[in-house]
């Protein structure tokens, strides 16, 4: 029975090695990856940096982009009380993207996936 | 630090010459996983195009502590399932993939007509069986992955895994059986 499987096992390690050669793909394929980088880079545009940003920014960005309905109700709920003078709060025509942003936004943006989240740091001194 | 630890590092740190260096450092092997699965040249460049800008967005989230050769596989396999899944091309691809391996050059002269037969016997064993059977003797066999880190690949326990494993084996076992003494044959002629 050891034999058998051993055997099998040898016959089948062969045969995969057949089925799927061990080759580099073609140069194509990077070319290609480097192209998307480079327009997802160039759409990150003056304020955004698509790669090299702090793993807290992404951790923070990932949560408002789940909870993002209740972000925009509480800019929403601001921009009242504040009189429309200092925040505001939009949701930009591009499906895949959700942007929110505020007149107040003292410095430029992280770029985080599909969601830009603008000047959250401003907004917590404005509630103060 | 090991160097995948380092490479992710320096990416996250915007140096995009690090992650040319990744790519250089898995292309081969999970173009070769992407090919196994899809038997598909043009889905196999699309599935490694994809997994790397996959990874280019999640790099943030990769956590350096963990080697990321499963953690690619992980995104390969996914892409290449959804693709064969979505093509239905599984089976249909058994011809083509009969003929590229009866026109392969390197077999002994006397005994290539034996080994195209054990090929085109294999071959057909191997397409009879169920795809995450087939996912998880590509990643044992091909990549030499162990059942932990295959579970990981999969997304699934340990226990699936052995369990896929054993019973693709016994498939196999039974389709070969069935032709008599190929599998003797085989390995003999294998061996050589």
């Amino acid at each position: 029975m050891r034999e058998e499987i051993d055997e099998l096992d040898f016959l089948l390690a062969c045969l995969m090695r057949d089925l799927s050669p061990d080759k580099d793909p073609p140069p194509r394929v990077w070319e290609a990856i480097r192209d998307c980088l480079d327009t997802l880079e160039a759409e990150g545009g003056e304020g955004g940096r698509a790669m090299g940003y702090p793993r807290w920014v992404a951790r923070v960005g990932g949560w408002l982009e789940e909870g993002y309905a209740l972000t925009r109700m509480v800019l929403i709920f601001l921009q009242n009380r504040l009189e429309g003078m200092q925040v505001w709060a939009q949701e930009q025509p591009t499906p895949a993207s959700v942007v929110v942003s505020t007149y107040a936004a003292p410095w430029s943006l992280y770029s985080c996936r599909e969601t830009t989240l603008h000047c959250w740091w401003s907004l917590t001194s404005v509630l103060r | 630090m090991n160097r995948d630890a380092e490479l992710v590092s320096r990416i996250q740190e915007g140096d995009s010459q690090a992650f040319a260096a990744l790519y250089d450092r898995y292309k081969r092997r999970l173009f070769r996983t992407a090919l196994a699965i899809t038997d598909d040249q043009g889905a196999a460049e699309e599935v490694l195009q994809d997994c790397f800008l996959k990874v280019y967005h999640c790099l943030p989230r990769i956590d350096c502590s963990t080697p990321l050769g499963p953690f690619l596989h992980r995104i390969v396999v996914n892409l290449s399932y959804n693709w064969v899944v979505k093509r239905r091309s599984w089976f249909v691809s058994v011809e083509e993939m009969i003929d590229r391996l009866v026109a392969a050059p390197q077999v002994w002269p006397e005994h290539a007509y034996e080994r195209k037969e054990l090929h085109r016997r294999l071959h057909e064993a191997i397409n009879s069986l169920k795809i995450h059977h087939r996912l998880v003797v590509i990643l044992f066999y091909l990549q030499g992955f162990s059942l932990t880190e295959i579970a990981y690949v999969l997304e699934c326990p340990v226990g699936t895994v052995k369990s896929r494993l054993h019973h693709a084996r016994k498939t196999l076992k039974k389709e070969l059986a069935s032709e008599g003494a190929v599998l003797r044959e085989a390995y003999h002629l294998l061996s050589l």
